[in-house]
């Protein structure tokens, strides 16, 4: 006779979106009869309990990560868009995820565009090419897949944490990116060669979960909810403010390039500009312009992500550019002989990047952790950071063995305990590690605001007398503050 | 806890290495005697070589190990050798080019995911590359090769199973489909669905009858070819190549090798232009190969024509047994009290064994197997005691040209006498 087999587990957990779906997604919850009290924006908590289902936990990832946590089992059941799912599928075709049920809103589509200013009519025409086609996404996955099925002859994908459009035509050929219409990539100066991909906001459910428990009820609450005539979250859209891309089609390689950030560094940059006399316009306040225009400097200027600056840096789609230490050094790390160079400190920007764990697990340095592994008392060691390769060298560096690395997107500290043992993660007061019972073991860096520059660009006459007069000016505003 | 390989990972044992070496020997051995010449090509390539030549489907590029180097920040990916025969191509273009011909060989892995995790994610491939032949001659040769090489390995009754990528090409232009809709006929050959085919066909009656036979039956001599010939109202493409087809199954036949046509078995590769062909044994594939004049022009080469083949070690060591004949001798030394004395004597009997032709290992600790022959040796005259399992007999020995005799005399020089005497 077999032995018995556990008892079923009851509790359902669902992995819920932040940023842009969470408004559409709250207001699903609410007309299908599931109640979390703190799904909103404005939350810092995001552990959440159903008040009127008991049995019913959920937490809150950045959407990204939804699927990837359905897929690992640490969830029975997440919302997000198809995007996101199909981005993980095609590369991990294997994994233990089910779309069940399309809610139908953040509907779009993910595009293969190419700047309107791009001799590129179709298709075809890139496929003709004999140059390699530079491709900018923040699907990678599905980037490299589609380019691969169109038989691109020679390609290169630089994954982006956003803002893609900023790309083409200079510093990308093709941008594989999300739109609602395609009005909305023409508004960026971008033309859609083809849809590759229908998206829609999706219920997912782990295969085990499926097989093994009963999660029917709030199933049968979603399927339920979809057949209303009246469904009132397909017309809830997140605020989003208005960005112009205002390129004019004159682009020449020679001229100096500076890339800005977008985001919580956009506002300090602004006052270290002023400082330095810098006279900018499009960034400074109002509409956000992805394409500034600085006077006196005949610099051209481009507003991005910080992370993905040194990666263009080192690319030369930029001489220099505004970025953290924190993501100099993840560039580095992943890269070690790059053609970048750190070429001043700005000192704002100030965060610490630490080594953190929930305050009640039995440990206070990285040495106890590892002691816990030699010991086998922990079998793996499971660390969440979106600084893969600063944690890598980390935990290289501490003798940290076996460990498995989860790349996350920001809010890191929604992954302890459950999913994650330890974090990898930047903090300026430590506030929010503690509102969420968390401390820190180890401190790996401090890091601040830097100007990082292409190596070859500060050596190339022509380039180097304009970014010297910037830097020196930038130099000396970093002085007055 | 034992940490365990990688999934999809496989270990070569000694048994299996014993296999693998023997392959590896008669493979060698064969393709030198055939004025071939081994290369070797690095594990990592950059993406582009296999995406550039437009010659791997989308199915099996999405499957490779592919990465970005340490220097990758340009995005550029380098990837773990899917394939034999693109990266010797590249080898060729890269600094044999200035040859007329080039008759390559080589033994290496090949990397791929596979899903299930139970097969081999690393297969080890031996394959040819003749780069320059172009006539049906070539064809032949290595096709011989194949044959002479499976037959030497003894595993059983090969199977020789042709096709002719040209020919399907040239009907496949017969149908007019247009660039779109031919490629996705293409796409479900590459997947097998051959009946994508027949009913494209069906449209074509100039073209169906022929299809018909040529998808349907399997032909066994030339004759089939020929009858295919005749019910042709198609082009003179096809008839060329159906015609090339015909050169090498007329030899075939001429020269007694037993052979199947069957269109339908080839799939997977697109870059072949004329012959494929492929080597079964009990129904399962152990090898294949055939024409592909296209390749070396569309890697930047010269516009040089091409055949080859490789034969796949993972399935041919499942089949194959290695000769009892070729395994080498075995001695086994050992003592009973190994002090510093018979210690030195330990070492200097292998080395005197290693020197005559045998292999000799030391049992330090008395812990190994017998083998035919175990010499103990002692501290005092007569110092070797040599111990024949197999015939139960001891016999005790002072020197070590004795023991040397005793086992069977030395190897080396009888070897050297017999190449005397021939």
């Amino acid at each position: 006779m077999s032995a018995r087999r556990k008892p079923l587990e009851k509790q359902i957990k669902l992995a819920l979106p932040k940023g842009k779906l969470l408004p559409a997604t709250a207001r699903l919850l609410a007309d299908v009869g599931i109640s979390f009290d703190n799904y909103t924006t404005e939350t810092r908590i995001y552990r959440l309990n159903s008040w009127n289902y008991p049995g019913l936990s959920a937490k809150m990832f950045h959407e990204k990560d939804v699927p990837v946590q359905v897929a690992v089992g640490n969830y029975d059941l997440g919302i997000c868009g198809s995007d996101w799912i199909e981005e993980l599928q095609v590369k991990y075709p294997a994994s233990s995820m089910v779309k069940l049920i399309d809610f139908g809103y953040d509907r779009g589509a993910l595009y293969f565009a190419v700047s309107k200013w791009q001799p590129y009519a179709s298709v075809q025409e890139l496929l003709n090419k004999k140059h390699s086609l530079r491709i900018v996404t923040e699907y990678p996955n599905l980037a490299e897949s589609a380019a691969l099925n169109l038989r691109l002859k020679k390609y290169q994908v630089f994954p982006s944490w956003g803002s893609v459009e900023v790309y083409p035509p200079e510093d990308a050929d093709i941008a594989v990116l999300k739109a609602y219409e395609e009005k909305e990539l023409m508004d960026q100066n971008l033309v859609a060669l083809q849809p590759m991909l229908q998206t829609s906001t999706f219920l997912i459910a782990n295969r085990d979960s499926l097989q093994d428990k009963d999660v029917s009820s709030i199933i049968e609450r979603f399927s339920k909810g979809i057949k209303k005539s009246k469904k009132s979250w397909l017309g809830v859209t997140a605020p989003s403010a208005p960005i112009a891309n205002t390129y004019t089609g004159s682009y020449s390689r020679s001229a100096v390039r500076l890339a800005i950030p977008d985001g919580h560094q956009r506002s300090p940059t602004v006052e270290l500009l002023k400082k330095a006399g810098v006279v900018i316009k499009g960034y400074t306040n109002g509409t956000l312009d992805r394409r500034p225009v600085i006077s006196g400097y005949d610099i051209k200027v481009k507003v991005s992500r910080p992370q993905d600056m040194p990666l263009h840096v080192a690319n030369g789609n930029y001489d220099f550019a505004v970025t953290g230490k924190d993501w100099y050094l993840d560039h580095l790390y992943r890269f070690p002989s790059s053609p970048i160079t750190k070429v001043l400190d700005l000192g704002f920007g100030w965060v610490r990047i630490v080594v953190v764990v929930t305050e009640d697990m039995p440990v206070d340095t990285i040495g106890d952790i590892r002691r816990l592994l030699q010991s086998g008392k922990m079998k793996s060691l499971r660390v969440a950071s979106e600084y893969i390769n600063i944690a890598d060298r980390y935990l290289n560096e501490n003798h940290m063995n076996p460990y498995k690395l989860i790349p996350t997107w920001g809010a890191s500290e929604v992954f302890l305990p459950e999913d994650a043992d330890v974090l990898i993660e930047n903090t300026q007061t430590g506030k929010t590690l503690a509102t969420h019972k968390l401390k820190i073991i180890d401190t790996i860096m401090e890091s601040t605001a830097c100007l990082v520059a292409n190596k070859h660009s500060l050596k190339t006459s022509a380039k180097r007398g304009i970014m010297d007069s910037f830097i020196s000016a930038i130099s000396a505003g970093v002085e007055k503050t | 806890m034992i940490i365990q390989k990688c999934k999809g990972a496989y270990d070569l044992l000694p048994s299996d290495m014993e296999q693998f070496r023997y392959l590896e020997s008669v493979f060698r051995e064969s393709a030198l005697k055939w004025g071939y010449q081994e290369v070797r090509t690095p594990s990592l390539e950059y993406l582009h070589l296999f995406t550039s030549a437009g010659t791997l489907s989308p199915a099996m590029l999405n499957r490779v190990y592919s990465f970005l180097d340490w220097d990758g920040w340009s995005g550029e990916r380098v990837v773990l050798r899917p394939d034999g025969t693109i990266p010797v191509v590249r080898l060729f273009n890269e600094n044999l080019a200035h040859l007329d011909v080039a008759k390559l060989f080589y033994i290496t892995s090949v990397f791929g995911f596979e899903d299930t995790g139970t097969k081999n994610r690393e297969r080890w491939q031996l394959g040819v590359e003749l780069i320059g032949g172009n006539t049906v001659l070539s064809d032949l040769e290595v096709l011989i090769l194949g044959y002479e090489i499976l037959i030497r390995l003894n595993c059983g009754q090969v199977k020789l199973r042709l096709s002719h990528a040209g020919v399907l090409r040239s009907l496949i232009k017969e149908l007019k489909l247009g660039d779109e809709a031919e490629s996705r006929l293409f796409g479900e050959i590459r997947d097998g669905n051959w009946d994508a085919l027949r009913m494209a066909g069906k449209k074509k009656p100039a073209v169906s009858a022929v299809l018909s036979l040529l998808l349907n039956l399997k032909g066994n001599t030339s004759g089939f070819l020929q009858n295919a010939r005749a019910l042709s109202r198609s082009s003179a493409e096809f008839k060329a190549q159906i015609d090339d087809f015909l050169a090498l199954t007329t030899k075939l036949d001429a020269m007694c090798y037993p052979y199947e046509i069957d269109m339908t078995s080839s799939k997977g590769f697109e870059y072949y232009t004329g012959l494929c062909f492929q080597f079964l044994l009990k129904d399962k594939r152990i090898g294949g190969g055939g024409r592909y004049d296209g390749l070396v022009p569309l890697m930047g080469g010269k516009n040089k024509p091409a055949c080859g083949f490789a034969l796949y070690a993972d399935y041919l060591m499942e089949m194959m047994s290695v000769p009892s004949e070729t395994k080498e001798k075995w001695v086994l030394i050992r003592s009973g009290a190994m002090t510093d004395q018979t210690a030195e004597r330990c070492f200097e009997l292998a080395r005197s064994l290693h020197a005559a032709g045998y292999v000799a290992g030391i049992d330090f600790d008395g812990d190994m197997q017998d083998c035919q022959f175990t010499v103990l040796v002692e501290s005092k005259k007569p110092y070797f005691s040599v111990v024949n399992t197999m015939k139960k007999k001891t016999i005790t020995l002072s020197s070590i040209s004795e023991v040397i005799d005793e086992i069977g005399g030395s190897v080396v020089r009888k070897k050297k006498a017999a190449r005397k005497a021939n």
